[in-house]
């Protein structure tokens, strides 16, 4: 970092001259590559670098927010003087800033250590098997996404904390053509972790699934529209408990009071089948932080247990207002925003079900193996997902491939519906945007049954 | 003084071997206030100045995203761009522009936003708030917000190019969120402004309350198809989200059901969707794109029949054109896009409808939409249409079709034509039939 901690102290003894009582400042400096593929080639590889600084005031819940990229000591006393003149009150105690808390990351492939031409290599071999892995593969798709993500946190409490955050993505997509007909298939897989991503997951058997999805869509028929029981599998499945219930878990929403969950701690929420966690630590996990963004070390929060409504994701600024501590979940896409409550690994627990024997057990009904995209309105509830790829379910089989299916809800609603838990938990990985802007996260379950929910589509009789 | 940086950035970058060096940098500052239950809940400022750089070697090219401005952090990813080149292995026209001959002038107002006292901006957003809580439906005024922003831009290369643009303006949102009988609805209303007098706050009220409070007591309707209008405002999201497959990087992507049907009916022939960088109901009047291209007004689709592709320079290389002033920093992308209107009015189009759905609010654009295969399934609400008239609000249903069929089954395009918050103009869209699933 560019600014001695000697440099930080001085800064922050300023912060609170004029009544503040909360002063934080977040260093952050980011480097990143994307080499992207298409059809056997190397189309672009680019690389960027974020840093800067943010500076936060708070006096109980008010803040003051500002970032510049210009990270001298004279531009952040700047910012902070223009910071400093919200407030008109007897000045807030500084405490000296204390040490950093030691981290182990493990990288065993940093990003930086590899050469590109290895990188490369690895990404064409994976690239070729989507492109020839059939005739109507029109366009193979495969990125390599690399950060590294280096912050300090120092605030006027005496937090002086700085972590590192290294992240691998792989993204893999096809576009099969038949006639007039196109259809995408889409996988990714991210992790906390180097360039060693490549030995931890198959990539290989993930390109031929991703071509092998995008020639199915070929066949599928437009499921019919109206209200039916699914079953959502386990893994990227999970973004219906992230959208429906974990954003109205946040205590940015909690604290307004503009979510169904205000004041239910304590009370049943879910069918008592349901057990959640959001935990900010899973080892080598896409979600995962040493410490957040206002420099606490995360840590495993129980959301619900068997039904019951056991807490929040709390940041220290609506902690102010709800009376509570932190819980490591305060979050922010970069220096560029303040931090807020998110989420990190959010998933449903375990249940003693078999994903065999759901399917066998339901008469009729979608069997949504992946989720595409979703979005929610906290305030309302209101929840919609896409169906990247379902199946319909009769007399417990699973029979025709459908497409353009949207399941739409209410998150106080859904929970309910619930009722078969399988036991193959897994996570996939998303961006998640909201007010803090776009952050890693994985969600997760085990495959799980809806007793009814209206799924729309285009299918007619 | 900044141009003095930049040089020195395209000398080092030609010194390193690059053959061609491109500085695309944007200073930038802003302020945003919100306010919630009578207080300024946040203020935020920022000063930002930030570069692309496009570098070429050996016919290839890349950008490098560059925030740390300082010598070793530029001469670093300088290197990094260097060996980026090296491991492109894909042969594309590799392009930077010495500038068009000449550049449509635009006479854009340049307000100084900053030269407003804060105490009135705060002020404005109190009574903004102070009214929507007034009303009888209120639960909760979630945000009343402002922001502004003013950026200048400059493009300038080692061809010689040498532009650049100044821009400002504000925005001003509020967020209500209304209940009725246990049922909670949000409005959204907003306003962007060149000029902080030309903010019309009894305007941002009635519209609030106006979407929070007409959707109370919404209900879904039976599973079929039925006529549908999308308001101004959704049809002008769900055209934004399909700008993509206009161009020729989707084209030469593979990545676009239009190639081939250049100059064939692809919608019907009362549709025609133009471009006009100087369109006068535009907010912004854009002289030039990010390449330094000179910017001009294009059908995009013209009385139904698909023009062609639109491109930046790299693309209308590979098709053997010329660039039409598309080329952005985020891809290639329109000015000011929209559908031109028919001379009707709203209640004349849906006045034969027996039983209609009207679209005021879409959710998840993103997630419910191919735009390879044109299927979309999405969220949606608004309000039943009964023998001529709109009835009913309507909510928690999801609309499904088909871009490419809807677009041919467009009936009616009516005056009440807006620049929405897609930055795409157009009037409310009559279309035959969705399936609409509900209960």
């Amino acid at each position: 970092m560019k600014l001695s901690k000697n440099e930080i102290q001085e800064i922050l003894n300023q912060a609170l001259v004029t009544g503040a009582d909360f002063g934080e400042l977040f260093f952050e400096n980011t480097l990143s590559s994307v080499i992207s593929l298409k059809n056997k080639e190397v189309t672009n590889i680019s690389i960027g670098n974020v840093s800067g600084v943010g500076v936060r005031l708070l006096k109980g819940s008010d803040e003051v927010y500002g970032y510049t990229n210009d990270v001298t000591k004279a531009s952040v006393l700047g910012l902070l003087e223009q910071l400093k003149a919200s407030f008109n009150d007897v000045a807030g105690k500084v405490y000296p800033l204390g040490n950093a808390l030691s981290f182990n990351n493990n990288i065993k492939k940093p990003f930086d250590q590899v050469p590109t031409n290895e990188k490369t290599r690895k990404l064409l071999e994976i690239n070729t098997i989507i492109k020839d892995s059939n005739d109507l593969i029109v366009q193979a798709i495969t990125n390599l996404i690399e950060t590294k993500q280096d912050v300090l946190i120092a605030n006027t409490e005496g937090i002086y904390q700085n972590d590192e955050r290294v992240y691998s993505r792989v993204v893999l997509g096809a576009v099969a053509k038949r006639e007039e007909q196109m259809e995408q298939g889409y996988e990714s897989q991210g992790r906390f972790m180097g360039f060693e991503i490549f030995d931890e997951i198959d990539f290989k058997a993930m390109a031929n699934e991703v071509a092998e999805s995008a020639i199915k869509q070929l066949d599928a028929k437009d499921i019919k529209a109206g209200v039916m029981p699914v079953v959502i599998h386990n893994g990227f499945g999970g973004v219906i408990f992230h959208e429906a219930c974990g954003h109205p878990l946040e205590a940015s929403a909690i604290a307004k009071g503009l979510s169904p969950f205000v004041g239910k701690v304590g009370e049943k929420v879910a069918s008592e089948i349901v057990s959640a966690y959001d935990n900010g630590n899973v080892p080598g996990a896409w979600g995962r932080l040493n410490f957040d963004d206002e420099g606490h070390p995360t840590q495993n929060n129980l959301l619900i247990e068997n039904g019951i409504l056991k807490g929040y994701l709390i940041d220290k600024r609506n902690g102010r207002t709800m009376n509570t501590n932190s819980t490591g979940s305060s979050r922010r896409q970069s220096y560029k925003y303040s931090p807020t409550s998110r989420m990190n690994s959010t998933f449903i627990a375990n249940g003693k079900d078999k994903y065999e024997d759901i399917i066998r057990d339901t008469k009729y009904g979608l069997f949504a193996k992946k989720l595409g995209g979703g979005t929610v309105n906290p305030a309302t509830g209101e929840f919609n997902f896409a169906v990247s790829e379902g199946y319909m379910i009769e007399d417990g089989k699973l029979t025709d491939a459908v497409k353009g299916a949207m399941l739409i809800g209410n998150g106080k609603d859904i929970l309910f519906e619930i009722d078969r838990v399988a036991d193959n938990l897994e996570f996939g990985q998303g961006m998640c945007g909201a007010a803090s802007g776009s952050i890693p996260v994985d969600v997760g379950q085990p495959t799980i049954r809806l007793k009814k929910i209206t799924v729309g589509g285009l299918g007619n009789e | 003084m900044n141009k003095n940086i930049y040089q020195n950035w395209i000398d080092k970058g030609l010194s390193k071997g690059l053959t061609d060096v491109e500085i695309y940098a944007v200073e930038r500052t802003s302020l945003s206030i919100d306010v919630y239950d009578g207080k300024v809940e946040k203020n935020e400022v920022s000063k930002l100045h930030t570069a692309l750089i496009k570098g070429i070697f050996d016919g290839k090219a890349t950008k490098i995203k560059v925030e740390d401005l300082s010598y070793e952090a530029v001469d670093d990813l300088l290197d990094r761009m260097l060996d980026s080149l090296k491991n492109i292995t894909a042969n594309e026209p590799a392009l930077i522009f010495e500038g068009s001959n000449a550049y449509p002038t635009v006479d854009d107002k340049v307000f100084d936003f900053s030269k407003v006292a804060p105490v009135d901006k705060v002020n404005l957003l109190f009574e903004i708030e102070e009214k929507i809580q007034a009303n009888e439906f209120i639960n909760k005024v979630e945000t009343v917000s402002y922001s502004e922003s003013e950026s200048k831009t400059v493009i300038v290369n080692s061809k010689g190019l040498n532009l650049s643009r100044h821009h400002t303006y504000a925005t001003v949102y509020a967020v209500g969120i209304y209940t009725k009988d246990n049922q909670t609805k949000s409005g959204l209303s907003y306003q962007i402004v060149k000029d902080f007098s030309d903010i019309n706050s009894e305007k941002i009220v009635l519209d609030n309350i106006k979407e929070g409070v007409s959707q109370l007591g919404g209900k879904t309707v039976a599973s079929k198809i039925y006529p549908i209008v999308f308001s101004n405002e959704m049809f002008g999201n769900i055209l934004e989200v399909f700008t993509d497959i206009f161009t020729g990087e989707a084209a030469f992507r593979h990545l676009t059901k239009l190639v081939g049907k250049e100059d064939t009916l692809i919608a019907n022939p009362i549709v025609n969707l133009i471009d006009d960088p100087l369109f006068e109901k535009a907010l912004f009047k854009v002289p030039f794109d990010d390449e330094g291209v000179a910017c001009e007004k294009r059908y995009w689709i013209k009385d139904g029949k698909f023009t062609g592709f639109v491109h930046n320079l790299k693309t209308a290389e590979i098709y053997k054109t010329k660039s039409t002033g598309n080329g952005f920093t985020v891809g290639i992308t329109p000015t000011n896009l929209y559908l031109e209107p028919q001379d009707k009015s709203f209640n004349e189009v849906i006045s034969d409808i027996k039983e209609g759905i009207y679209i005021t609010d879409l959710v998840g654009l993103h997630a419910g939409v191919e735009t390879i295969s044109g299927d979309f399934s999405l969220q949606a609400a608004g309000f039943l249409i009964k023998d001529g008239n709109v009835t009913r609000p309507v909510d928690m249903i999801v609309v499904s079709g088909n871009f490419f069929t809807m677009i041919k089954d467009i009936e009616a395009i009516t005056n009440d034509f807006i620049f929405g918050l897609s930055g795409i103009g157009t009037g409310s869209v009559r279309v035959k039939g969705l399936t609409v699933a509900g209960e």
